[in-house]
C-alpha cells in the first residue's frame, strides 16, 4: 500500500516538474529568443549589482562642484569624465545607476522572498485544511485584496520612516495576498489528486504530505508569481522612492535619483531619462524570463 | 450524380511543432437521402474530414490537396464568401458537446434565428422568430415560444442537442453532418436524439454524414459505412456487409470489440494505439496493431482494393498483386 | 437581488474593520501625540492631563472603541498642515482625483479593447507583435518615468502642454494619457489572452459552421464573453488605477486625493493620511460591488439570491 502510494507520488513528480529535467530547460531557453534576452539582462544587472563598487567610476555621492549639471559626453557642453553627465549636486549619473542597480534587486529579490514565504504558507494551509480555516484565511485575503497596496504601504510608511529594510519588509507584508490566492486554488485541486489521498489513507502526517507532496507541485507556479512579482515590486519600489517614500538618501536608488532633482528632470534631460531606462530594462527582463518561465513550466494561472 | 463527392482529400496542420498530416488521401462519396457513417478510434481523422468539407480547420489546418464537390462545385476553390454562404444554409453541421457549442450568453432562439436571417435575406425579424420557433416545434421542445427566449445553461442537455439540430436544419440543407452528436449525452437521450434524426433523414430527405465511435449507433442510423484509420479510409462497406463480413482487420477489431447482447462472445480490444499523425509507421499504418500483419505490410503502403461500386478495403490482404507474389 | 447586495454589504463590514485595525494600530504606535501638541516648556503635569483629558490614557480596546466612534461619524481629527477637519480636505479633492482616472481609464478602454482583440485575431502576426510588445514595454515603464518623459517632450521641448497643475482640458492630456497608459498596458494583454481563450470555444466555431462572417463572430459571438474575465480581474486593475493614480498626481502637481495623500504622509500628517486612505478603501470596494453588479447584465449564467 505505502509502495504503491511511493510509487504514485513518484510518477507525479516526474509528469509534473520539468525543472528537474536541466538539459532541456537550458535547450527550451536557448530556443526562446526573449527569454534568453531576459535572462542576459537580469544576469548583467546581477553582475553590476555585485560588483558595484569595482564597476563604478566615483564615488556615487561624491559632488564635484565645478561640474554641476554637466550634460552627457556626447552632447555639447559633457566631458569624458563624466559619459553620462552629472546631477544638479555635481554627482556622476553613471555611477548613481550602476550603484542604484544594487538596491533595486536587493529590495525586488527580497520582498518576494518575504511575500512568497507568507503567501506560500498561507494559500497552503488555506487549501489544504479546508472548512473553517479556509473561511476564516481567506476573509483575510480578501480584506487585503480589495484594498490596493500601496495604501497600506503609505500608512506604515507614515508611522515608521522608511529604510532599504523597512522598505522590504513592507512591500512583503503587503504583498503576500496575490500568492496566496493562486497558490490555494492549485492546492485545491492538487489534494484531491491519488497520489495526495493515497499519503492520507495509509496516515501520513498532515505536515509531511504538505512538505513532500503539495510544495513541489506548487513550486512551478510560485517560481513564476514570484519571478514576475520581482518586476512590479521594482517598480513599487522606484515609485516610493520617487514619491520620497522608499529609500532615502544618501542611499541610491533609481526612483530616488528621480526625485532627488525633480525641478531639474525636465530641463536636464539626462537626468530623468536614464534612471527610467535602467528601470525599464531590468523590469522589461525579468518579465521577459517570467512570461518564458510561464510558457515552460505551464502552471494554470 | 453524387451530391457531395470527396477525392484524395489531404489536410494537413501546421502547428507549432510542425506539420500535422491529418488527412492522407481520403475519398468517399455520399448521394442525396442518403446516411454515411464514418468509424473509426478518435485521432483518426474523422472530425477534421468533417471540417475539411465545412474549411473550418482554423489558422493552422490547410486543406493541401484534393477535391470536395458538392452539387457538382468544387468547395476547394470556393472564397470565404462563397463558403459562407454554403455553411449552415446548404451544409450545416452538429457538435458533439451542445452545452459548449451553444454560445452561453445569447438566447437559444436567437441562435436560432440568426442562421435564418443569415441566408434568407426576404425574412423580417419577426419571421424570422416563428420560423425558429417552428423548429423547436418541429425538432420536438415542448412550450418552444417560452423556450425561444431561454439561455442554453437552462435546458437539459437533451433539449440544448435539439437546439443545435434546429440550428442545423433551419434553412433545410443539403448535406447535414452530425459530429458524435450524442457522445455526450444519457443513454435515453441518446436514443431519443438517434430516433428524432432518423425520422428527420426520413422527412426532409437530407442527407447525413454520422461521425461516431460508437458500432451501436452504425447499426441504428447510417446505410452504408466508411472506416477511417490514421488520415484514411480503410473500408467502405454497405452496413449489413459491414457487420456480416467486415473486410480490414481494423474493422474486425473494432466489430470485435463491441459488446453484443445475443453474441456470447469474449471481448477482444485491438492491442496497442492509433498512431499520432506526426509520427506514423512505414507501410500500412495499422501493421503494429493488426494480428495479421505480414512482411510487405510493414514496408509498403496497400492500395485500394474495390469489390464492386461501393465497397473497398484498403489491405494487402485483398490485393491480388500481393498473394500472387 | 436585493439579498445579495445587502450580502455583499455586510461583508464590507469585516474589511473596514481590518482597514481600521491596522490604522489603529500603527498610530497607537506612532508614538506621543502630546509631545507634538504641546511646547517644550510644558511640565510633566500638563502633559500627563493632556493625555488624561484626551484619552490616552484608556486601555487600547477603549481607545479603538473611541476611534471607531470618531471615525463613524466622519471624525478624522485634525490636519496638522491645514488646521481643518481631515474629512472635508479629503472629499474636496475627489472631483480632481474623479476626472483625472476616469478619462484616464477612458483613454485605457479605447486603447486597450481594440488593440487586445486585434491582436489575438492577428494571432503571431506582426501586428500581433507590436501590440503585445508594446503592452509589455508599457508594463515595464514605471508610470512616473513616462510622465517626467511627457512633460520632457510634450511640455519643455515642444511646448504643447503645460508642465503642471489642473484648469483647462489641455491640463487634462498629459496626466490622462500617462495613467491611461499603465491602465492600457496590463488591460490590452488581458482583453488578448481573454479573446484568444473564447475564439478557442466551441460556440465561435458553431457560429462558422452556421456561416457567420467572421467579423459578426468577434463583435456579436466573442465580444461579450470575451468582457468577462477582464470584468473579474477589474479588483486586480483597480489597485493599478489607484497607484497610478497617487504617482501621476504627484508627476503632474494634479490637485487630487492622491496628491493631498503623498503630501500628508511625507509631512507625517496622519489625520489626512487615516481620511484618504479610507475614502479610497471605501471607493475601491464601492466600484468592486458595481463590477459584480455589472456582470449580471453581462452574463445570464450568474443569478445572485
Amino acid at each position: 500500500m505505502s509502495e504503491a502510494a511511493a510509487n504514485l507520488e513518484q510518477k507525479e513528480k516526474k509528469s509534473s516538474s520539468s525543472i528537474s529535467n536541466l538539459s532541456i530547460f537550458v535547450k527550451l531557453l536557448l530556443k526562446s529568443k526573449t527569454g534568453m534576452l531576459g535572462l542576459i539582462i537580469l544576469l548583467i544587472a546581477t553582475f553590476v549589482a555585485i560588483f558595484a563598487d569595482l564597476l563604478a567610476p566615483y564615488d556615487p555621492v561624491e559632488p564635484h562642484l565645478s561640474y554641476i549639471l554637466t550634460p552627457p559626453a556626447w552632447q555639447e557642453g559633457g566631458t569624458s569624465q563624466f559619459i553620462l553627465g552629472t546631477d544638479n549636486l555635481g554627482r556622476d549619473v553613471l555611477s548613481r545607476l550602476i550603484f542604484g542597480t544594487r538596491v533595486s534587486l536587493i529590495v525586488g529579490v527580497l520582498s518576494v522572498v518575504v511575500a512568497g514565504a507568507i503567501g506560500l504558507f498561507f494559500g497552503v494551509i488555506s487549501g489544504y485544511f479546508g472548512r473553517w480555516v479556509d473561511q476564516v484565511m481567506m476573509r483575510i485575503v480578501d480584506a487585503f485584496l480589495s484594498i490596493p497596496s500601496i495604501l497600506f504601504i503609505m500608512v506604515i510608511l507614515t508611522v515608521f520612516s522608511p529604510s532599504l529594510w523597512m522598505l522590504i519588509i513592507v512591500i512583503g507584508l503587503t504583498t503576500w495576498v496575490n500568492y496566496a490566492r493562486i497558490i490555494r486554488g492549485e492546492v485545491l485541486s492538487l489534494k484531491e489528486r491519488e497520489f495526495v489521498k493515497a499519503s492520507q489513507t495509509i496516515g501520513t502526517s498532515h505536515w509531511i504530505i504538505i512538505w513532500r507532496n503539495l510544495i513541489p507541485n506548487v513550486m512551478s507556479t510560485f517560481i513564476v508569481i514570484s519571478t514576475l512579482s520581482v518586476a512590479t515590486t521594482i517598480i513599487l519600489e522606484a515609485s516610493l522612492s520617487f514619491l520620497g517614500l522608499g529609500i532615502q538618501p544618501p542611499d541610491i536608488s533609481w526612483g530616488g535619483m528621480l526625485n532627488d532633482g525633480r525641478d531639474y528632470l525636465a530641463t536636464h534631460w539626462w537626468m530623468g531619462t536614464f534612471p527610467g531606462i535602467a528601470i525599464t530594462v531590468t523590469v522589461l527582463g525579468i518579465i521577459f524570463l517570467g512570461d518564458w518561465l510561464r510558457d515552460v513550466l505551464d502552471p494554470r494561472l | 450524380m453524387n451530391l457531395l463527392e470527396v477525392k484524395n482529400l489531404h489536410t494537413h496542420f501546421h502547428t507549432d511543432r510542425g506539420l500535422v498530416p491529418a488527412l492522407n488521401g481520403v475519398s468517399f462519396s455520399i448521394k442525396k437521402g442518403e446516411v454515411l457513417g464514418i468509424v473509426g478510434e478518435s485521432g483518426c481523422g474523422k472530425s477534421v474530414t468533417s471540417l475539411s468539407i465545412l474549411q473550418l480547420l482554423g489558422n493552422k489546418g490547410k486543406i493541401e490537396k484534393g477535391s470536395i464537390q458538392f452539387k457538382g462545385q468544387e468547395l476547394t476553390t470556393f472564397t470565404k464568401k462563397q463558403m459562407r454562404k454554403v455553411r449552415g444554409d446548404e451544409i450545416s453541421m452538429i457538435f458533439q458537446e451542445p452545452l459548449t457549442s451553444l454560445n452561453p450568453l445569447i438566447r437559444v432562439g436567437k441562435q436560432i434565428a440568426e442562421t435564418i436571417l443569415l441566408h434568407r435575406e426576404n425574412y423580417s425579424k419577426n419571421q424570422a422568430k416563428e420560423h425558429a420557433i417552428k423548429m423547436m416545434k418541429m425538432v420536438g421542445i415542448p412550450q418552444a415560444e417560452e423556450k425561444y427566449s431561454q439561455y442554453p445553461h437552462q435546458l437539459s442537455g437533451g433539449m440544448r442537442q435539439r437546439i443545435m439540430i434546429a440550428i442545423a436544419l433551419a434553412c433545410n440543407p443539403d448535406l447535414l453532418i452530425a459530429d458524435e452528436p450524442t457522445t455526450a449525452l444519457d443513454v435515453t437521450i441518446q436514443e431519443q436524439i438517434l430516433g428524432l434524426m432518423k425520422k428527420i433523414a426520413h422527412e426532409t430527405g437530407t442527407s447525413i454524414i454520422f461521425i461516431t465511435h460508437d458500432l451501436g449507433v452504425v447499426a441504428e442510423m447510417v446505410d452504408r459505412v466508411i472506416v477511417m484509420y490514421s488520415g484514411q479510409v480503410v473500408e467502405e462497406n454497405d452496413v449489413v456487409s459491414f457487420f456480416e463480413a467486415p473486410k480490414h482487420p481494423y474493422s474486425q477489431g473494432l466489430i470485435n470489440s463491441t459488446p453484443a447482447i445475443d453474441q456470447g462472445q469474449k471481448l477482444e480490444a485491438i492491442r496497442g494505439n492509433v498512431p499520432a499523425p506526426a509520427n506514423k509507421p512505414n507501410g500500412c499504418p495499422f501493421h503494429p496493431r493488426c494480428p495479421m500483419a505480414s512482411d510487405i505490410c510493414k514496408t509498403t503502403v496497400p492500395k485500394n482494393t474495390y469489390f464492386g461500386k461501393q465497397e473497398m478495403v484498403n489491405c494487402w490482404l485483398y490485393d491480388k498483386e500481393a498473394k500472387t507474389s | 437581488m436585493k439579498k445579495y447586495i445587502t450580502k455583499r454589504l455586510l461583508e464590507i463590514i469585516p474589511v473596514l474593520f481590518i482597514i481600521t485595525f491596522v490604522v489603529f494600530v500603527l498610530m497607537y504606535h506612532a508614538g506621543d501625540p502630546v509631545a507634538m501638541m504641546l511646547p517644550d516648556e510644558a511640565s510633566q503635569e500638563d502633559r500627563e492631563n493632556m493625555r488624561e483629558a484626551l484619552g490616552l490614557n484608556d486601555p487600547f480596546i477603549v481607545q479603538y472603541g473611541n476611534f471607531l466612534k470618531d471615525i463613524s461619524t466622519g471624525n478624522f481629527g485634525e490636519s496638522i498642515r491645514y488646521n481643518t477637519q481631515a474629512l472635508p480636505l479629503v472629499i474636496e479633492r475627489l472631483p480632481a482625483s474623479f476626472e483625472l482616472a476616469g478619462v484616464a481609464m477612458l483613454v485605457a478602454i479605447l486603447i486597450s479593447i481594440p488593440l487586445g482583440i486585434w491582436s489575438a485575431n492577428k494571432r503571431n502576426t506582426v501586428t500581433d507583435l507590436f501590440i503585445t510588445g508594446g503592452s509589455v514595454l508599457g508594463k515595464a515603464m514605471p508610470n512616473f518615468w513616462l510622465g517626467i518623459m511627457l512633460i520632457l517632450i510634450l511640455a519643455v521641448n515642444v511646448q504643447i502642454f503645460p508642465v503642471s497643475g489642473r484648469g483647462t482640458l489641455v491640463h487634462l492630456v498629459l496626466p490622462a494619457i500617462t495613467l491611461g497608459t499603465s491602465i492600457a498596458a496590463e488591460m490590452t494583454r488581458l482583453v488578448r489572452s481573454s479573446m484568444l481563450d473564447t475564439l478557442g470555444q466551441d460556440y465561435i466555431r458553431t457560429a462558422s459552421s452556421k456561416g457567420v462572417p467572421y467579423f459578426k463572430v468577434v463583435v456579436s459571438h466573442a465580444f461579450r464573453n470575451t468582457l468577462i474575465p477582464v470584468i473579474t480581474i477589474t479588483t486586480l486593475q483597480l489597485s493599478i488605477v489607484v497607484s497610478g493614480s497617487i504617482i501621476t498626481e504627484s508627476v503632474f502637481q494634479w490637485p487630487g486625493l492622491g496628491l493631498l495623500l503623498v503630501q500628508a504622509v511625507n509631512a507625517r500628517d496622519m489625520a489626512v493620511v487615516q481620511a484618504a486612505v479610507f475614502i479610497i478603501a471605501i471607493l475601491v470596494i464601492v466600484v468592486n460591488l458595481i463590477t459584480d453588479l455589472i456582470y449580471v447584465l453581462i452574463d445570464p449564467r450568474i443569478k445572485y439570491s
